[in-house]
């Protein structure tokens, strides 16, 4: 087994050992499927990120970050704070920062649960944000990179959405009648506890199976380079766009295979294009290329208590690449099947397409058990 | 994390007018409310002008008299709000009166958790 074997095994492998998230592409990206030594390939040349979470933040996705502390200001005061803390009286960028805001609810009047629920136009500048990030763009130098984010969700269903979700509109009627008022004048309100017990788990309940329902996001990121760490210094390095959209069958629309549990299924789906991202060939460090690409990538998830399986493709298109112009696509499927407590028998196969130094096309097959403390397939109910 | 609750009183002075007085609540985000508004006129009897229920604020409620009628009177808005997303909720009171705003009562900030709830109330005293 060559070594682009090894590593397409690899990667199928870790897609169908790691359990099915709750929130599925919707909260919990998977672990990117990227062939971690298969470098030579088209296929790795391109992240290859089957299910970029519509909550991703596009500043940050574009750069590679994943910042542990994110400035969110709710106030004009607190972004322009933050703004000016990013850049030194020596107008050089800082290293490091990760900021997201939602401009109309910074600036607005405000947004009342009618106007959101009225207006689908409301909701998408509700839901517009900006973000921002900055990175070292090489260790040991001065040089920086910014990328600044815009991202939309152009469509959410009601089940998805924590606003509009019609099972929170019966709990919060439980809320309400569990609420005593008197007249108003004598003592406060009071809820009780059951009522917000009851209430709470309803919210709970509600982001542990956000994976249901349909969101479509959108999102664009240039990006700059400064060698110097100037802010005045900065030019443009191209940018990464894509659009997202995940849909999870209702609870309503779960069916079984025989006396099997209740199976739940999602399907995402994702275009992405990057523009002008440079790379460098790992095992020749002179090699370098400016390469464009395109991906469209799609994966089906479904999932009970004691089965989970996914189905998935992706096509990828490389122009400039370290190889010139290619292309190349990718499926597998991946099936997990519990047979005792803390013990699953895993299943997976794939094959992939063109591209780099593919010289044939190549079937693999895998099965395995899988012994963990994650004995609950979270793909569920 | 509990969330402290919103109780507001103020004093809103009515122009000389023959026309209705009408209120309603302002958000600053989404959220889910319930409330109910009572009168309580100045000889101490308490009327319910708007029953308790969940609303889409804002909503216009008629309080059935006019701002000369209503001098006197006290208004208490109570309800209670249950939060589906984590982060601060402004919430406020505004009288209107011909469809120009007199007064408002507010706002009031809760800084919510996700899957809290608390209650609110707005006192208005009418001059």
């Amino acid at each position: 087994m060559n070594s682009r074997n090894i590593a397409i095994l690899a990667a199928v492998t870790a897609l169908a050992v790691a359990p099915l998230q709750c929130g599925g592409a919707a909260e919990a990206p998977a672990p990117s499927a990227t062939p971690s030594s298969a470098a030579d390939t088209l296929l790795s040349a391109v992240n290859l990120d089957y299910d970029r979470a519509p909550s991703a933040v596009p500043a940050f996705d574009a750069l590679g970050l994943s910042p542990e502390t994110v400035t969110t200001p709710s106030t004009p005061r607190e972004l322009v704070a933050a703004l000016l803390n990013g850049v030194d009286r020596n107008g050089v960028v800082q290293h490091g920062i990760a900021l997201e805001t939602a401009p109309f609810r910074l600036f607005w009047v405000g947004t009342s649960l009618a106007d959101y629920s009225r207006s689908s136009f409301q909701r998408c500048l509700y839901h517009f944000s900006i973000s921002l990030a900055t990175s070292k763009a090489v260790e040991n130098s001065d040089a920086v990179q910014l990328a600044l984010g815009f991202k939309d969700v152009l469509w959410e269903s009601a089940d998805h959405d924590p606003y509009r979700n019609p099972d929170l509109n019966a709990a919060f009627g439980n809320l309400l009648g569990g609420t005593s008022f008197g007249t108003g004048f004598g003592e406060m309100p009071s809820i009780s506890a059951s009522a917000k017990d009851a209430w709470k788990k309803a919210v709970d309940d509600f982001y542990a199976n956000k994976w249901r329902g349909g969101i479509w996001t959108a999102a664009i990121a240039p990006t700059w380079n400064s060698d110097s760490g100037k802010l005045g210094e900065l030019s443009g390095t191209g940018f990464t766009s894509w659009t997202t959209f995940a849909y999870g069958l209702s609870k309503n629309h779960s069916f079984r295979i025989g006396n099997n549990d209740p199976m739940n299924m999602q399907f995402i789906a994702e275009l992405r294009y990057r523009n002008g991202e440079r790379v460098t060939d790992p095992n020749d460090k002179t090699r370098v290329a400016t390469q464009n690409s395109f991906l469209a990538a799609g994966r089906v998830r479904f999932g009970s208590d004691s089965f989970n399986g996914f189905a998935e493709g992706a096509y990828v298109r490389v122009w400039n690449g370290l190889n010139g112009d290619e292309d190349g696509w990718r499926g597998a499927l991946g099936l997990e099947k519990k047979i005792a407590t803390n013990v699953w028998l895993v299943l997976s196969a794939g094959q992939q397409f063109g591209g780099g130094t593919v010289e044939g096309n190549e079937l693999f097959v895998l099965s395995s058990l899988r012994f963990g403390t994650a004995d609950k397939a979270q793909f569920s109910k | 994390m509990a969330e402290k609750p919103i109780d507001i009183s103020c004093t809103i002075q009515l122009p000389v007018s023959d026309q209705h007085v009408f209120i309603q609540l302002e958000e600053d985000r989404p959220e889910r409310v319930g409330y109910q508004i009572d009168l309580r006129s100045p000889g101490g009897q308490v009327t319910n002008v708007v029953p308790k229920g969940d609303r889409q604020i804002p909503v216009l409620h008629d309080l059935g008299l006019s701002a000369k009628a209503l001098r006197g009177y006290t208004m208490a808005c109570v309800g209670v709000v249950g939060f589906a997303v984590a982060g601060k909720w402004h919430l406020k009171l505004e009288s209107l009166v011909e469809n120009k705003l007199v007064g408002t009562c507010g706002p009031g900030e809760i800084d919510a958790s996700q899957g809290g709830a608390s209650t609110f109330r707005f006192m208005c005293n009418f001059t």
